[in-house]
């Protein structure tokens, strides 16, 4: 359900979750687009998943993609 | 000049004749607006029906009839297509897959006189063969497939405005069209692209605005490639070694190389086309996954690492 429609074109969504990694998968396919924001225990969990990939991630710099548009 | 190829014609024409049949004194923009068509390209083929459309010998008696009057469309089609077919059954699951090719095409009436026809040969063919044959050819913006049929046709130049899901950001780019092709029930589009100079593949449903400028076009569509380039194309290749619940990933996506190593993960070496895809794949797998590009040698891991630093500055405000 699309709860609050903003000026700046984004929309507040609200729905049912029966499965918690599977929100968090669905809002990761987003990337920064998408933000969980309550409840606070699911805002926690995805933020706990992120700070997991700092730590295992290392520092060297990124690979591009070229060619296709997928 | 037209630049379809006669294969895209002949089911266009397959798609708006029967339409018309039952929609006698249609208006001409009715017909183009409800299937995507430039005036040019009905009349052109209202003329094809008109001489070619018919039994033989096609003399005068023998071919379809078709009536241009105040801009309203008649066509007739002679009793001789009332005739029962005699079909074998490999020719009738031929004309199955034909017939929902055709009507998987915009402005299709599924409800006329090609979608009872189709209907009437799954009853023929009997139990089953609606699921043995099955035609997807896409959904796209009506719109947008307008403006690359109108491009196509004419030859000309075409603006589009483009999200690419693999580097997540919108574009706006000048496109010599080539040729559509749909594929795994996609539209794609393949086109010389003047941003990047050269031929990409565009999925038409993440054109979200197409725009036929007044400019021919500068490529010859018979020049391209007869082998279409896939989307993966032009992309890097990187091992994925992760844990058992990852098996959804080579459920998912295309892959090279897929094992199960001894101590029970997975191996999986797949290719990527972009880092924002990649970014999408690393961040929903365990944060353990080892990644690596495979023509380097090198670690991904900082994919994912800097990925999830900028999500988390969302988090943290």
């Amino acid at each position: 359900v699309v709860a609050e429609r903003r000026d700046d074109g984004s929309v507040v969504v609200s729905l049912q979750v029966r499965n918690r990694p599977a929100l968090r998968n669905f809002a990761l396919t987003m990337l920064d687009h998408a933000e969980i924001l309550e409840p606070s225990d699911l805002r926690d969990d995805m933020r706990s998943w992120l700070e997991g990939f700092l730590v295992a991630g290392d520092a060297r710099p990124g690979v591009d993609g070229a060619g296709g548009e997928r | 000049m037209s630049r379809v190829t006669a294969t895209d014609r002949l089911q266009r024409i397959l798609a708006v004749l029967p339409w018309i049949v039952q929609h006698q004194g249609a208006t001409v923009s009715e017909i183009c607006e409800r299937f995507g068509l430039a005036r040019d390209a009905l009349i052109s083929d209202l003329d094809f029906v008109f001489y070619n459309v018919g039994l033989h010998p096609f003399t005068p008696d023998m071919l379809a009839e078709v009536l241009i009057e105040d801009e309203r469309v008649f066509v007739h089609v002679g009793d001789y297509f009332r005739r029962p077919l005699r079909l074998t059954h490999g020719e009738a699951l031929t004309l199955l897959a034909a017939g929902r090719a055709v009507a998987s095409r915009q402005g299709a009436d599924p409800d006329g006189t090609l979608g009872r026809a189709v209907a009437k040969l799954v009853t023929a063919l009997g139990d089953g063969a609606a699921q043995s044959v099955e035609v997807a050819l896409g959904s796209a913006d009506a719109g947008v497939m307008a403006a690359l049929g109108e491009s196509l046709e004419q030859g000309r130049r075409l603006s589009l405005s483009y999200y690419s899901y693999g580097r997540d950001a919108s574009s706006e780019r000048e496109v010599d069209p080539l040729r559509l092709v749909s594929r795994e029930g996609r539209w794609y589009l393949l086109a010389h692209c003047h941003s990047a100079g050269g031929e990409r593949l565009f999925r038409v449903d993440r054109i979200r605005d197409a725009t036929v400028l007044d400019r021919p076009s500068e490529v010859d569509p018979s020049t391209a490639a007869d082998v279409v380039p896939g989307p993966n194309d032009g992309e890097h290749t990187v091992e994925l070694v992760a844990g058992a619940d990852a098996r959804w990933v080579a459920d998912t996506y295309p892959w090279d190389e897929l094992e199960e190593l001894p101590d029970g993960r997975l191996r999986i070496v797949l290719p990527v086309t972009t880092s924002r895809w990649l970014e999408r794949l690393l961040l929903r797998l365990d944060p353990s996954t080892v990644v690596t590009d495979v023509a380097s040698g090198e670690s991904l891991g900082h994919v994912a690492a800097s990925a999830a630093q900028r999500l988390l500055e969302r988090y943290d405000s």
